[in-house]
């Protein structure tokens, strides 16, 4: 790559031309050509940069401010721009004028020409993009995924297990209210949605039918669809599931009374009352004169559902409203742990409350037990009434969460495995190991319902309760399965019109998929990178760590174990590089090679100048916006540490550290997200990842005599910029305090 | 674990908490507020929220057994700061007020004195009282030999002797100093088995 002409454009302005000596600076972009100007992003600076691209040269390295700035000003559309942060890493943080802050400069300069030098433009792998939507699901939230895509324009196919559309919201006698004055409470009927859908040329719907199988990346699915014995074959750009939930078996809550006595209901039964028209008690047919609500029945409770399901305190006020409209002679005990209802239905409550027979206390109802006179008895503690109190009803009704109905890709795999390991008859650790698997999990997996041909699992693997994997806040919709989005109450509970938004947001989140794979485009969080990954597999070993190990399920397997990349499924985190022993995976703009030559770019003074370097490698999702920040705040960090953006932490090959401390480097710290159940990875599992490579890492300095505190992993979050100059300068400390590198100068 | 009380609510008695001033009872949802609000709660048993409930519940025994509400200057903090506008302070008001009818004695007697509709009612039967005292002045004096009042003009105890005086309010004075008594002595006795010491 050394015929490529390199520009490097120091810019002056932000103080960057009075902290630094710039024509010492200019030595260390030694072959390439280097202009000064006082303000580049201005007109005139922006000029003279269009100027020398004109004069042939081929690849721009910028000095000036950090690389999330001036994004549009400093976009030039086909050619190499490589940013390098003077402003906010060099001059911000470190005293100006000063010989530690220059060779911090000079280095941060040598870093981004020796990037630049290596990162190529690729063109985009554009594909054909089939505009087909698959919805799986055809109750409320699949039926206006359904409409809304064909509104926008899309064809759907609609597949759904039963024999009519609806699913469960279609059944309910009535549901909250929806348009103001907030009142009234509408028909649960969807045969509005069902017809229009059914009219629609646009929308194919298949009822009776489940996927049989689905292979293919975004863009391009092939799936089959299984109907009454038969199998057809579609084509579709994306996945929306809206498989929905069921209600928790109440047979878990022995003690609440629920198959003890006909006359305890769950709150779905008592739709079905209320459907039929006078609520009778269910074991003689006689009318209840007492009905006691028990809400949060296996809700909140960590043996049982430890989530809210967002609608049974709302579902309770709107039965008991009606229950006692019907019969004014009736009492109503509502038993709470907290009523929630949100926005407009702090109305439904005040309206329930003003009923002079609806009667409400917080409550641990601890049990229902049928007494000898046929009605039932009630015992609660931690009242607000003071005491443990008893109370009889004639019936009770438990208000009961909702289940999603999804399978766990990653446990069904897991299972399969498993279950394969047993039958070939293996011996010793693998065996147990598959036994115990097949023992804890093998019962309760359940069925596949999207059948993915994926090599990580049938499904998409879940995060916790059941729910699939997502990260909820940030970003809503998001799968581990790209181009598959999940919505409804299957994704989480909710109410009939967060159903419709969550439905039409999954839509959006389909289209923007169909969309951005045909132009060979990136997804979230990526969105628009056009670089792919490329796997040089005649020196592939088979390992199977990349399969293993990517987020997204994006690389399939043939028999061996050799990857079949999906480019479409890929997001570009580049954790297949970070996990390959072998360098088989790289970029266009990100490799092995060109973070190694980084590395190496940077000046290590010797062993008698006293002065460490520490190698920062630092997340671009939330470390490098927090070291953006910790700039802009000015804070003073040490001027020993030389910082390289990555992908994320999961892209980071042991390799670069290897690198690093065979040229020299004292120290490597290592700056990802947060992991765990909160995780806040933006590619799920790059600093666990990095994790486990980490201890790795640690046990080889060891062999090698070397000090572990060498090497050392920070998870932080956006928001603690505050926290990177006592991490860097308590890093910078324990290295002085474990002495230089031995290494240096071999 | 203790025992399980048993709750009976009781909509007639909670409606009467209504129309007896704690007419925005029904907002109250329990946040406690009024309580952290009120200067003369006592910490260990505070009130007004659990008297809200209880008057939700219609719980009325133990309303009027309960001695915190008497605490209560009516001060008006807590209605100030109730964030549903529930007006704790009137419903305390209205439990007083209606703790002294459970404890009065005869019961019809409260009725009386707190319903306008009752006024004709509370005049009228005074007069008919007196009225029969009148018509009956002579035959008693006449019966117990006290000589009828020689007046020289126009005298008031010609009509009203000082015999009759004395005995009629005497009575009814006596009356209603035995029924103030029955009704205090049953708030306590009330108020005594509801707190142990």
């Amino acid at each position: 790559m050394d015929d490529k002409k390199l520009g490097v454009f120091i810019c002056s302005g932000c103080e960057i031309g009075n902290s630094l000596d710039i024509d010492a600076l200019k030595e260390a972009a030694e072959d390439a050509s280097t202009f000064v100007h006082p303000c580049l992003c201005g007109e005139e600076g922006l000029q003279q940069i269009r100027q020398e691209l004109e004069n042939g040269i081929d690849a721009i390295v910028i000095a000036g401010c950090s690389p999330r700035f001036k994004t549009e000003e400093f976009r030039f559309d086909d050619k190499v721009v490589e940013r390098v942060s003077l402003r906010e890493q060099v001059i911000w943080t470190h005293p100006p004028n000063d010989e530690d802050t220059q060779m911090m400069a000079a280095d941060a300069i040598r870093m981004g020409v020796a990037r630049a030098a290596r990162v190529a433009v690729n063109d985009p792998a554009t594909s054909e993009s089939d505009p087909t939507i698959l919805v799986v699901g055809g109750g409320l939230a699949g039926l206006t995924a359904a409409r809304e895509a064909s509104r926008a324009g899309h064809p759907v196919v609609l597949v759904e297990k039963e024999e009519k559309l609806g699913g469960r919201r279609h059944s309910f006698h009535t549901v909250f209210p929806s348009q103001p004055p907030f009142d009234r409470f509408e028909s649960g009927s969807l045969d509005g949605i069902i017809s229009e859908l059914q009219a629609s040329d646009s929308v194919r719907v298949l009822t009776s039918a489940t996927v049989g199988a689905i292979s293919g990346q975004p863009g391009s699915f092939d799936v089959e669809v299984r109907r009454n014995g038969d199998s057809a074959e579609f084509r579709v750009g994306a996945v929306i599931q809206a498989t929905g939930w069921r209600p928790y078996d109440a047979h878990n809550l022995p003690h609440l009374g629920y198959g003890k006595s006909d006359n305890v209901v769950t709150n779905v039964q008592m739709e079905d009352l209320l459907a039929k028209g006078v609520v009778q008690k269910p074991s003689d047919g006689s009318t209840p004169r007492r009905i006691a609500f028990v809400q949060c029945a296996g809700s909140r409770d960590s043996e049982h559902l430890p989530y809210c399901s967002a609608v049974c305190c709302r579902v309770s006020l709107k039965q008991a409203l009606e229950l006692r409209r019907a019969n004014p002679d009736l009492e109503v005990y509502i038993l709470y742990k907290d009523i929630r209802t949100p926005g407009q239905y702090e109305d439904l409550y005040r309206k329930a409350q003003s009923d002079p027979g609806i009667f409400f206390t917080k409550a641990e109802v601890e049990s229902v037990e049928p007494t000898s006179d046929g009605s039932l008895r009630l015992e609660a503690s931690q009242t607000l009434l003071g005491e443990r109190i008893a109370l009889e009803a004639d019936m009770v009704v438990l208000a009961t969460g909702m289940v999603p109905v999804a399978a766990d890709g990653e446990a069904i795999r897991k299972v399969r495995d498993a279950r394969k390991v047993i039958e070939k008859g293996e011996t010793g650790a693998r065996m147990e190991a598959a036994k115990k698997v097949v023992e804890e999990l093998g019962e309760s997996v359940g069925e596949s319902i999207l059948n993915l041909n994926y090599r990580q699992g049938p499904d998409t693997p879940h995060l916790r309760h059941g729910f699939p994997d997502s990260h909820f806040i940030c970003f809503p919709y998001e799968t581990r399965r790209t181009g598959i989005y999940m919505t409804g109450c299957m994704r989480a509970p909710a109410d009939s019109e967060s159903v419709r938004v969550d439905a039409a947001g999954a839509v959006l989140k389909a289209i923007q998929a169909i969309q951005l794979t045909g132009e060979g485009k990136a997804l979230h969080p990526r969105w628009e990178d056009m670089s792919f990954p490329n796997f040089s597999l005649q020196r592939c070993t088979q390992c199977k760590r990349c399969t293993e190990e990517c987020p997204f399920g994006a690389l399939n397997e043939d028999e061996k174990g050799t990857p079949k990349p999906n480019p479409a499924r890929c997001r570009r985190c580049g954790i297949c590089m970070g996990a390959c022993p072998e360098r088989v995976v790289s970029f266009s703009d990100y490799s092995i090679d060109i973070v190694s030559s980084m590395i190496r770019a940077v000046e290590i003074p010797d062993e008698f100048e006293e002065k460490p370097r520490l190698l920062c490698l630092l997340c671009e999702n939330d470390a490098y916006p927090a070291l953006d920040t910790a700039g802009m705040k000015r804070l003073q960090y040490s001027s020993y540490v030389r910082f390289i953006p990555v992908r994320c932490l999961g892209s980071v090959n042991t390799v670069w550290i290897a690198d690093a401390l065979s040229r020299g480097f004292d120290g490597i710290l290592l700056l990802g997200c947060k992991s765990g159940d909160d995780y806040q990875c933006h590619f799920i599992r790059g600093s666990e990842l990095m994790g486990t490579r980490g201890k790795n890492i640690r046990e080889k300095l060891t062999q090698l005599a070397l000090e572990e505190e060498r090497v050392r992993l920070e998870e932080i979050s956006i928001t603690e910029y505050d926290r990177l100059p006592e991490i860097i300068n308590e890093f910078a400390e324990q290295i002085e305090e474990v002495g230089l590198n031995p290494f240096k100068g071999f | 674990m203790s025992q399980a009380t048993l709750i009976n609510p009781n909509p007639a008695f909670a409606q009467s908490v209504l129309e007896a001033g704690g007419n925005q009872l029904r907002n109250c949802f329990q946040c406690a507020t009024c309580s952290v609000t009120c200067e003369l709660a006592p910490s260990d048993h505070p009130f007004p929220r659990k008297e809200m409930i209880w008057a939700q519940w219609g719980l009325e025994d133990r309303l009027a057994a309960d001695p915190d509400v008497w605490l209560c200057h009516q001060c008006g903090e807590c209605s100030v700061r109730c964030p549903r506008d529930a007006r704790p302070g009137e419903v305390l008001a209205a439990i007083r007020k209606l703790a002294v009818r459970h404890h009065s004695s005869p019961r019809f007697l409260w009725d009386g004195v707190n319903r306008p509709a009752f006024l004709p009612l509370m005049i009228l039967f005074p007069a008919l009282l007196l009225a029969l005292a009148l018509l009956l002045r002579d035959p008693v004096a006449g019966l117990l030999g006290i000589q009828p009042h020689v007046s020289e003009g126009m005298e008031y105890a010609s009509l009203f002797p000082h015999w009759l005086l004395i005995s009629f309010f005497s009575f009814f004075l006596g009356l209603s100093v035995l029924a103030s008594a029955v009704g205090v002595v049953r708030f306590w006795r009330a108020m005594a088995a509801a707190n142990p010491l």
